[in-house]
């Protein structure tokens, strides 16, 4: 896949994976493993881009002795998502264009 | 590649990258690290999936570059409208201003030690505080309180209820954060140092009852493993061609012997621990030598003089882990939850220790450059690395407290 498409998928992806609550970096890459294989260090800057642009926010919690980062999603961050869910219709457009159906 | 290697050398890949950007990758890939192996993969699985580190560095560089996006609000917000301030703390990593963010400490000396307070109140109880780079951040002492350390237990290993504890006190500009847990430990630290207290103006006999039974086991047995409640456990050596094990046995403490093949089993299980009922258990070995030895103490002094194993577990809740000639051959881990590790003559492949509150101080055999090095503190000082590739490593972990590592050449 196009790697800024690709890119842009994947933020949309992690957003979903923190939408309901708040995860960690192992639990997103479980989680969307059924759908996309999202290797550590894709997830990393992808976290971090989000985080920069406010669409998520993070805290550290003990687990079994150690620290581990939880990310949650922002208002910023439910926006981008809906943003996204209201252009599917046309990014489906664009898709069967793409695979030469007749719209 | 094991772990250490590739973190150290993740570490000088990443060696242009400023300090946060470095620690929080590092963070990460030791955050998924653990969760990983948690979940059962293998090491050599794990770092595979991680790729080599330096394309993990060069990634991060690569997208830290083009990330420079700026954090300013998109569409509708406007920053004149005040509906949206980037620095109302969103990032938990850059909302501090330098000059305020001086933690203050007061440390208490007799082990209970002050702890770094945030400068600003924040929303987020679970937001941890983030010391500035380079900053004062003074004073994180942690109390110990040895052997004092379990409220459940009266007994002091001295007979004193001293308490004694590692006030250190040097935020550092290491970049950990003071998590709630730390905070909490040092409210544990101060409340065994009472109920040590307490112990002590009961001036009940603290010294654990001498052995009142001995039993000589199979020539054979060289797995050795013993559970206790409290007392002291000592484990030496003889110049009999036979095991020896000495213990207090009363109609309070219970002591069951389980000897099977090659494996002796030694579960001391204290009835009440009113009025400061321990007991000594002592093991000496032909030679000193075993297979295995695994002591796990919930409250007391465990003492190793002597001994020559292939591999090593202590373990004590609260107390004391003193080491006087312990050689390994292959993993040692030596773990205290509150109190202290010291001691001399030690060695060992592949050495782990680790206290959650408390001090390790101890004397390695060998020269400095025989070991690979990986010690942290998160609250307080001595934390030490040397990524070199050796023989042999030592991983040391504090949660709160100090690391002391010297070597005898």
């Amino acid at each position: 896949m196009d790697i800024q498409l690709k890119k842009g998928m994947l933020e949309i992806c992690v957003l979903k994976a923190i939408e309901k609550e708040e995860s960690y970096g192992y639990k997103i890459i479980a989680d969307l493993a059924p759908i996309v294989s999202v290797s550590e260090s894709t997830l990393y800057p992808i976290l971090k881009r989000l985080e920069s642009a406010n669409a998520l926010t993070t805290y550290s919690m003990e687990f079994n002795g150690r620290m581990r980062k939880y990310y949650l999603i922002t208002a910023e961050g439910k926006r981008r998502l809906a943003e996204f869910l209201q252009s599917v219709p046309q990014i489906l457009q664009i898709i069967d264009y793409i695979g030469g159906k007749n719209v | 590649m094991t772990k250490f290697e590739w973190f150290s050398r993740f570490d000088s890949a990443c060696a242009d990258l400023s300090t946060e950007d470095r620690t929080r990758a590092n963070d990460y890939y030791r955050e998924l690290f653990d969760d990983k192996l948690e979940a059962g993969e293998r090491e050599e699985d794990i770092l595979q999936d991680f790729g080599t580190p330096e394309s993990a560095a060069e990634r991060l560089k690569s997208e830290t570059e083009t990330s420079a996006e700026p954090a300013a609000p998109t569409g509708g917000y406007s920053p004149a409208g005040g509906q949206y301030a980037p620095q109302s703390g969103y990032d938990p990593y850059a909302s501090y201003p330098p000059a305020g963010g001086a933690g203050t400490g007061s440390g208490m000396g007799t082990g209970s030690g002050g702890q770094s307070v945030p400068p600003t109140g924040r929303s987020n109880p679970f937001a941890s505080y983030t010391p500035p780079t380079g900053g004062a951040g003074s004073g994180t002492g942690m109390g110990s309180g040895t052997g004092a350390g379990s409220p459940y237990s009266s007994y002091t290993p001295a007979g004193g209820g001293t308490g004694s504890g590692t006030g250190s006190g040097a935020g550092t500009a290491h970049r950990r954060k003071m998590p709630w847990w730390a905070i909490l430990l040092i409210v544990i630290g101060v409340l065994s140092l009472i109920f040590g207290a307490i112990g002590a103006i009961g001036s009940i006999s603290h010294i654990p009852h001498s052995p009142n039974r001995e039993k000589e086991l199979s020539a054979t047995v060289n797995e050795i493993r013993i559970e206790a409640d409290a007392g002291q456990i000592t484990v030496g050596k003889t110049d009999k061609a036979f095991p020896v094990l000495r213990y207090y046995e009363s109609n309070r403490i219970d002591v069951s012997v389980d000897e099977t093949g090659a494996a002796v089993h030694v579960v001391q299980k204290v009835k009440s621990f009113f009025l400061g009922r321990s007991g000594e258990i002592e093991i000496l070995l032909p030679n000193g030598s075993a297979d295995t030895l695994d002591v796990h103490l919930d409250a007391g002094k465990i003492s190793v003089k002597d001994v020559s194993v292939r591999e090593a577990d202590l373990n004590v809740s609260a107390g004391q882990l003193k080491i006087d000639a312990l050689d390994v051959q292959n993993t040692a881990v030596l773990k205290v939850e509150a109190g202290q590790i010291t001691g001399k003559g030690l060695s060992a492949q592949d050495l782990t220790m680790r206290i959650d509150a408390g001090e390790i101080d101890v004397q390695l055999k060998g020269a400095k450059t025989d070991y690979s090095i990986d010690a942290q503190v998160q609250v307080g000082s001595g934390s030490l690395s040397q990524p070199i590739s050796a023989e042999k490593t030592i991983k040391a972990y504090v949660d709160a407290g100090s690391i002391s590592l010297s070597f005898d050449r």
